[in-house]
C-alpha cells in the first residue's frame, strides 16, 4: 500500500511526477518513455540505465520539493483550553507586551500592526495607575482609595463582560469567539477578530459540523458550510458591538456608580483582620479561607448594600442601577434570542412552494408555455 | 476617470455607470477636525446597525471601539477631583471629564510637534481611503500609503532625514525611515499617554477650577434674577417670596461654594497674601506645628510690611476695593427687600428672617474688613519696631472683642450691633460670647486678622508641598525625556543588522 500526500490508498506506487495537483502542472502531461515504450524492441541497456539514473534524480528532486513543501510555513489552528488561553494572556502581558515595547522603541522592522494594537494597551494600564496614584501623592487616601476601586471595577467589569458573552456565545451557539490559531509570521491572532475578513479558511469540517448542529442549520441545504459562515459573521459583529458597549461605556458607568461611595475606605480594614485569621493556628485551611470569604463579603457588603438599595434615593440613582440592570437582562436576553438570525432554511428535498412556478398545479401557466416553445421551435418571434 | 477595461465589456447604455474607485488622498485640517466630532454620532450608527442588521466594517467597529473607551475613561476619570489638590475642592463629573478629554487630544499634539520638528514627519497626519474611510497615515506600519504625500513633502522629508534623494534605492529607504519613525512615535505617545494624560488633565482642572465657578454664580444669579420679575408682577405672595429667597440665596446662600459670596470670602486671603507678600515665609514656618510660633513669624512679617509706607497703602487699596465689591453682591439685594412691592407682598416672618441674614452675612465680612482696617489705624511709623510688633500682636488677638467693647462702652450700641448683623444678631454674640462659646461669635463678628492670616498661611504652606507640584515634576520630566529620546533615538539605525541577511 502506497499513500500520496491527499491521504488517499493506491496499490500501485504513485508516478515520479505525483499527480498533477503536486504543483508542476506544465509538466504532468510530458510523461517520460524510459526507454520501455515499445515493449517490441530490444531495451538498450546503456539507455536504460540513464533512465534509470534519471528516475533516481527526479525521485530525489520530488521528495526535496515535498519536504520544502512541508517546510512552508502555514497559519496553524490552535486547540487550546482555558488554561492555555490563560497562560498565553499572561504570556502576552508579560512577555510579548515588554518585546513590542522594546522593538517600538529603537524602530524595528519587525514591528507589525498586531505590536500596535498590542502596545495601544499600555496607556490603559498605566493611565489607570496614575488615577489610582496621584489621590495618594496627595496625601488623600480616602479619595485614593476610591479611584482605585473604580479602576479596578472597570477592568474587572471590562473582562468579566467579554467573558460572559463569549460563554453564552459558546454555551446557545457553540461559536468560539476566542479560537485561536498561530499565524505563519509567528504571533497568536484570534480566528473571528475580523469582521471583513475572518478566517473561515481555517475552520475544518468537523466545526462546520458542530455549528450547524448547534445552530440548528439541517445539512442538506445547498451550501449548508455557506450558511454557517453567514451566522458566524452576524455574530461576530453583534458579540463585537456588544463587547464594545456594555464593557467599556456601561461597566465604566457602573463602576463610577459603585467606586462614588465613602465607604470604600472602611474596605481595606478588612485586610488585618484577615491577616490574624491567617496567623490563628486553631483553624484549619477551610476555616481559614471561609473566615477570610466572610470577613471580606461583610467589608464589601456595605459598600454595595449602600450603593445598590435605591428604595428610597433620588431618581437619578435609581435610573443609574435598574437602567444597569434593565442594559445587563437586555444584552443576556439579545444573545440568546437574537446572537444568529432567524432563518427559514430550503432543504433539498424539499420542493419549493411557489404557486406560480410550479406548473403542474397551474395548467394555463403550463399550457402558455407550450405555446411559446412551438412559437420558438417554428422560428417564430416571441 | 472611467475604467476602460469594463467598459468593453459591458453593453453601451451602461458604459458611463463604470468607475474607478476615488483615489486615496491627505484629509484637509477642516475634514480632520470635522472627523473628530463626527466619530460619535458615526459611533452610535455603527452600534444601532451592528445590533439591528449584524453588518459592520472593522474600520468602523475600531472607531466605535476607540469612542466607547474614550468615554469610559473620562467617565472615571471625571467621577472625583482630579489631580493633587488637596485644598482645592472638586468639579463637577463632566469637567473633570472634560479635561481629561481635552489632556488625551493635547498629549499625541506635543510628541507629534517634536517629531515634526526634527525630522518634518507630521504623524498626526490623517488620509481618506477610497472607500471614504478617515485614516491615520501611518496608523498601521505594516501598511504605509506614502503615495498620498506630495513630492515636496517627500524632498523635504528626505533632505531633514538624510535619506539620499538620487539614490536608485530611494523609494525602499523611504519607506523604511517612514516606518520607523511612524513605530517610534506610536511607541513614544503610547509610553506617555497613561501618564501625560492624568497629569495634563489635573493642570487643566486646576486653571478650570476658579473660572468655572465663579462663572456658574454669575449665571446662577443671573437665572434668579430673570425669575424675580414675572413672579413680581403675579402680586402672589408665595411665588414672591419663593422667587425673592432663591435670589438671595443664589447670590449668598451659606453652605453652597458656587455663591458671589462665597467667591469673595475664597478670594479675600488669597489677596492678603498676595498683598501682604505672605509668600516670603519659610515653608517651615508656613507649616510649624506650634501655632505659637506660626503667629509670632506672621507678625514680625507683618510689622515690617506694615511700616512700609507703600505697603499700607496697597493693603488699604484692596481693603477698598474687597469693600466695594461686597457692596456690589449685597446692595442690590438690600435694595431689592426695600421695595414697596416686596415689602408688601412679602409675609412678615420671612421678610424678617431674610433680612437679619442679610445682615448676619453684611456684618460677618464687613467686621473682617473693619479688624483689618484697624491694624492700618495703629501709628506704626512711628514707633520703634519691637512696639509695633507688641501693638500688632495685641490688636490681631483682641480686635474683634475689643471692638465691641469700645463701641459698647462709647454708647455707639447702634455700630456694634451693625457689626454684629443688627439686634439679634448683636444678642446672639453677646450669647455665644457669655457661655464661651468663642467660635460661633467671631463667626458672626467676622474673622479677626489672627486667625483669617493664620489660616491663609497654613493653606499656603499646603499648596506649597513638593507633592502638590508632582504634575509640575512629573511634566518636567517628561518633557526632558522626550526631548533626549527624540535627539537620540529618534530616525537612528539601532537595529542591529541580521545574521544571514542580505549580503
Amino acid at each position: 500500500m502506497y499513500t500520496t500526500l491527499n491521504g488517499r490508498y493506491h496499490i500501485m506506487p504513485p508516478p515520479a511526477f505525483g499527480y498533477t495537483g503536486v504543483g508542476i502542472p506544465a509538466m504532468a502531461p510530458q510523461i517520460p518513455s524510459y526507454g520501455l515504450q515499445q515493449p517490441s524492441q530490444q531495451p538498450n541497456p546503456k539507455e536504460v540505465l540513464t533512465n534509470l539514473a534519471r528516475i533516481i534524480d527526479e525521485k530525489k528532486a520530488y521528495d526535496a520539493l515535498q519536504l520544502r513543501r512541508k517546510q512552508i510555513p502555514t497559519d496553524v489552528l490552535l486547540d487550546y483550553s482555558i488554561f492555555d488561553k490563560v497562560a498565553h494572556r499572561l504570556k502576552t502581558t508579560f512577555v510579548t507586551l515588554p518585546k513590542s515595547v522594546w522593538k517600538g522603541l529603537i524602530g524595528s522592522k519587525d514591528f507589525t500592526f498586531a505590536d500596535a494594537m498590542l502596545v495601544a494597551k499600555v496607556p490603559y494600564y498605566l493611565g489607570g495607575l496614575g488615577l489610582t496614584l496621584s489621590p495618594f501623592i496627595g496625601g488623600n487616601k480616602g479619595e485614593g482609595i476610591r479611584q482605585g476601586a473604580a479602576v479596578l471595577l472597570y477592568l474587572l467589569g471590562a473582562m468579566g463582560t467579554n467573558g460572559v458573552i463569549n460563554g453564552l456565545y459558546k454555551w446557545r451557539y457553540g461559536i468560539d469567539l476566542t479560537m485561536m490559531y498561530r499565524s505563519k509570521n509567528g504571533p497568536t491572532e484570534y480566528v473571528f477578530a475580523s469582521s471583513n475578513f475572518p478566517r473561515f479558511d481555517l475552520l475544518q469540517n468537523k466545526h462546520y459540523r458542530a455549528l450547524a448542529e448547534k445552530m440548528g442549520i439541517p445539512f442538506h441545504i445547498q451550501d449548508p458550510q455557506d450558511a454557517v459562515r453567514d451566522q458566524l459573521r452576524y455574530a461576530i459583529v453583534t458579540s463585537r458591538t456588544l463587547k464594545l458597549i456594555v464593557g467599556n461605556i456601561i461597566s465604566a458607568i457602573g463602576a463610577g456608580y459603585l467606586a462614588k461611595s465613602d465607604r470604600w475606605a472602611d474596605v481595606p480594614k478588612a485586610f488585618p483582620v484577615i491577616r490574624q485569621i491567617w496567623q490563628n493556628r486553631g483553624l484549619g485551611v477551610w476555616g481559614k479561607l471561609s473566615n477570610s470569604a466572610a470577613t471580606l463579603g461583610e467589608a464589601f457588603r456595605a459598600v454595595l448594600i449602600e450603593r445598590l438599595n435605591v428604595a428610597s434615593a433620588p431618581l437619578w440613582r435609581k435610573v443609574v442601577v435598574y437602567g444597569g440592570l434593565a442594559s445587563i437582562l437586555g444584552t443576556i436576553g439579545f444573545i440568546l434570542t437574537r446572537g444568529v438570525p432567524h432563518k427559514r432554511y430550503v432543504t433539498t428535498t424539499e420542493k419549493p412552494k411557489i404557486p406560480y412556478l410550479n406548473l403542474q398545479q397551474n395548467p394555463q401557466l403550463e399550457a402558455l408555455l407550450q405555446q411559446l416553445t412551438q412559437t420558438r421551435a417554428q422560428g417564430g418571434q416571441v | 476617470m472611467t475604467n476602460t477595461y469594463l467598459q468593453n465589456h459591458l453593453p453601451a447604455g451602461s458604459r458611463h455607470a463604470v468607475y474607478l474607485p476615488p483615489k486615496a488622498r491627505l484629509a484637509t485640517w477642516q475634514e480632520a477636525a470635522q472627523d473628530k466630532l463626527w466619530k460619535y454620532p458615526e459611533a452610535v450608527k455603527t452600534a444601532a446597525c451592528g445590533l439591528a442588521h449584524g453588518h459592520a466594517q472593522d474600520h468602523a467597529l475600531a472607531r466605535l471601539d476607540d469612542v466607547s473607551r474614550t468615554l469610559g475613561v473620562a467617565t472615571i476619570a471625571g467621577l472625583g477631583s482630579l489631580g493633587t489638590s488637596q485644598v482645592g475642592g472638586s468639579l463637577p463629573l463632566w469637567l473633570g471629564g472634560a479635561s481629561w478629554l481635552g489632556a488625551m487630544a493635547i498629549t499625541p499634539m506635543l510628541i507629534n510637534a517634536a517629531v515634526y520638528a526634527k525630522t518634518g514627519v507630521n504623524p498626526g497626519l490623517k488620509y481618506i481611503n477610497s472607500n471614504g474611510q478617515m485614516v491615520r497615515l501611518y496608523q498601521d506600519p505594516s501598511y504605509l500609503p506614502l503615495d498620498v504625500l506630495s513630492q515636496n513633502t517627500r524632498e523635504s522629508i528626505s533632505n531633514q532625514t538624510g535619506i539620499p534623494v538620487k539614490d536608485p534605492d530611494h523609494e525602499t529607504l523611504f519607506q523604511d525611515k517612514m516606518k520607523q519613525i511612524a513605530v517610534q512615535t506610536h511607541t513614544w505617545w503610547m509610553l506617555m499617554a497613561g501618564l501625560a494624560t492624568p497629569v495634563l488633565a489635573s493642570v487643566i482642572c486646576d486653571r478650570l477650577e476658579d473660572p468655572f465657578k465663579s462663572l456658574t454664580s454669575r449665571l446662577r444669579q443671573w437665572a434668579a434674577y430673570q425669575k424675580l420679575t414675572p413672579a413680581l408682577k403675579t402680586k402672589n405672595a408665595d411665588k414672591i417670596a419663593k422667587a425673592v429667597s432663591n435670589t438671595i440665596q443664589a447670590s449668598v446662600g451659606s453652605g453652597n461654594e458656587v455663591t458671589l459670596l462665597s467667591r469673595w470670602w475664597k478670594a479675600l486671603p488669597e489677596d492678603l497674601v498676595e498683598t501682604l507678600n505672605l509668600k516670603k515665609l519659610a515653608q517651615a514656618d508656613l507649616l510649624h506645628p506650634s501655632s505659637n510660633h506660626r503667629f509670632s513669624k506672621v507678625v514680625n512679617h507683618l510689622t515690617s510690611e506694615l511700616q512700609q509706607t507703600s505697603q499700607r497703602a496697597s493693603l488699604e487699596n484692596l481693603l477698598f476695593r474687597q469693600q466695594e465689591r461686597l457692596d456690589s453682591i449685597l446692595t442690590p439685594l438690600e435694595k431689592l427687600l426695600e421695595r414697596k412691592d416686596v415689602k408688601r407682598f412679602l409675609p412678615k416672618g420671612v421678610y424678617d428672617k431674610l433680612t437679619q441674614q442679610l445682615g448676619l452675612y453684611r456684618g460677618a465680612a464687613e467686621g473682617t474688613l473693619r479688624h483689618f482696617n484697624t491694624l492700618l489705624q495703629l501709628p506704626l511709623n512711628k514707633l520703634p519696631k519691637a512696639q509695633s510688633q507688641q501693638l500688632i500682636r495685641k490688636h490681631m488677638e483682641s480686635a474683634v472683642l475689643g471692638y465691641v467693647e469700645q463701641a459698647s462702652r462709647l454708647g455707639e450700641i447702634s455700630k456694634a450691633s451693625r457689626a454684629a448683623g443688627g439686634t439679634n444678631g448683636l444678642k446672639n454674640v453677646m450669647g455665644a460670647f457669655s457661655s464661651g462659646r468663642f467660635g460661633p461669635a467671631f463667626d458672626q463678628m467676622g474673622a479677626s486678622p489672627k486667625s483669617f492670616l493664620l489660616k491663609a498661611a497654613n493653606n499656603l504652606g499646603l499648596r506649597r508641598r513638593w507633592f502638590q507640584r508632582f504634575p509640575l515634576l512629573l511634566g518636567a520630566t517628561m518633557v526632558i525625556s522626550t526631548a533626549i529620546y527624540m535627539a537620540l533615538f529618534l530616525g537612528r539605525d539601532l537595529e542591529a543588522p541580521k545574521s544571514g541577511g542580505k549580503a
